[in-house]
């Protein structure tokens, strides 16, 4: 046994035409049924693929790989610069809407101007608990009713604010 | 340098890696023959041959830094080219598309003989083609290479030991499947 194992290590080198068999190890082959099937073996598939015909073209082979690699670099450069301009963009954008969105503080801030309805219910609703329920039920129904169709108070003008809050608002104005 | 005064594989990697292009059509020309017949060997058409092997050098030059010199340059090569075909055997689903060529009959000064050796590289591919993958690749990259267990091992990611014993295996089933 331990001829045949020494026998087998030794098969790929000898058939590949590295070495020679010795005397003692040809008369083992020839005993042993064993070693004769496997020396079969090694030496077909040693030579499988010898007959498959011209080797390829090493230089072809060898220019069109590279090709492939450097076309593969510069698309991965491209994507990896179109990626980096989408994110240089998109923070440029980030960027630009948190300081456009900021309130500027160098435009005169007017006191914001209260909508007509709610212009009325504040002027209504103080009153309210002095109506008798008639009263209430008119108030009410006028609330119900289409905005066109109330009587629009009128809108309040810097005329109607007192000295006080004009001053107030002039000074936020920074006039 | 080995002692032939040829630079190492290694040399070569390292150059490539420098920028050296010239150091990879060295590496090709040393390997590509032997990987066309590793290649044909582990079942791969004989006019897809050139095709895997070129998508071989190609996935081996793209991750050249993942061989790192546990096992031979040419051994890593042939590991890749294995993945390559099983890859597409998985694609195919298992099936084999046999092309004219793949069959064709070589046309020498001693036309019975050649029969007689194209029949039995025939009956040892269809064998080959029925292992497990790692038996296979283990008796071609043995017998062919004559690489050694601890090199086998390191490309296929096995022990020296599973790779003897998966050699023995293939031998033997080899024996029983091209002897049938």
């Amino acid at each position: 046994m331990p001829e045949c194992t020494h026998l087998s290590d030794r098969m790929p080198l000898v058939a590949g035409g590295g070495d020679a068999w010795s005397a003692a190890e040809l008369a083992h082959l020839e005993t042993c049924p064993d070693c004769a099937g496997e020396w079969a073996l090694v030496q077909t598939g040693e030579s499988l693929g010898r007959d498959q015909g011209d080797a390829p073209d090493a230089d072809r082979m060898a220019r069109t790989v590279l090709d492939r690699l450097r076309a593969e670099r510069l698309a991965r450069g491209r994507s990896v610069r179109r990626a980096t301009w989408a994110a240089a963009l998109a923070a440029a954008a980030i960027a630009l809407t948190v300081w456009t969105g900021r309130p500027d503080i160098r435009q005169p801030v007017v006191a914001p101007v209260e909508s007509a309805s709610v212009v009325e219910s504040a002027a209504l609703v103080p009153e309210l608990d002095s109506l008798d329920a008639g009263e209430l039920k008119d108030v009410l129904d006028s609330f119900d009713a289409p905005l066109s169709e109330r009587a629009m108070p009128v809108a309040p003008t810097l005329g109607d604010l007192s000295d006080q809050e004009l001053e107030r608002v002039l000074r936020a104005g920074g006039v | 340098m080995t002692e032939s005064g040829q630079t190492t594989d290694a040399a070569l990697i390292g150059a490539y890696r420098a920028g050296s292009e010239r150091a990879a059509a060295e590496l090709v020309a040393r390997h590509a023959a032997a990987l066309g017949r590793f290649l044909y060997g582990a079942g791969a058409g004989r006019s897809d041959v050139d095709d895997f092997v070129q998508e071989t050098f190609f996935r081996a030059f793209r991750r050249i830094d993942g061989w790192r010199g546990d096992a031979t340059f040419r051994s890593w090569l042939f590991a890749i080219g294995g993945n390559l075909l099983k890859d597409d055997f998985r694609r195919r689903k298992g099936r084999r598309v046999v092309s004219i060529e793949d069959r064709d009959v070589v046309d020498h000064a001693d036309p019975a003989g050649d029969l007689a050796a194209l029949d039995a590289h025939e009956r040892l591919r269809a064998g080959l083609r029925r292992l497990p993958r790692l038996q296979r690749e283990v008796f071609l990259l043995r017998v062919q290479q004559g690489t050694d267990y601890a090199d086998i091992a390191a490309a296929l990611g096995t022990t020296p030991g599973a790779a003897r014993v998966h050699y023995h295996h293939a031998v033997k089933k080899l024996k029983e499947l091209c002897d049938a």
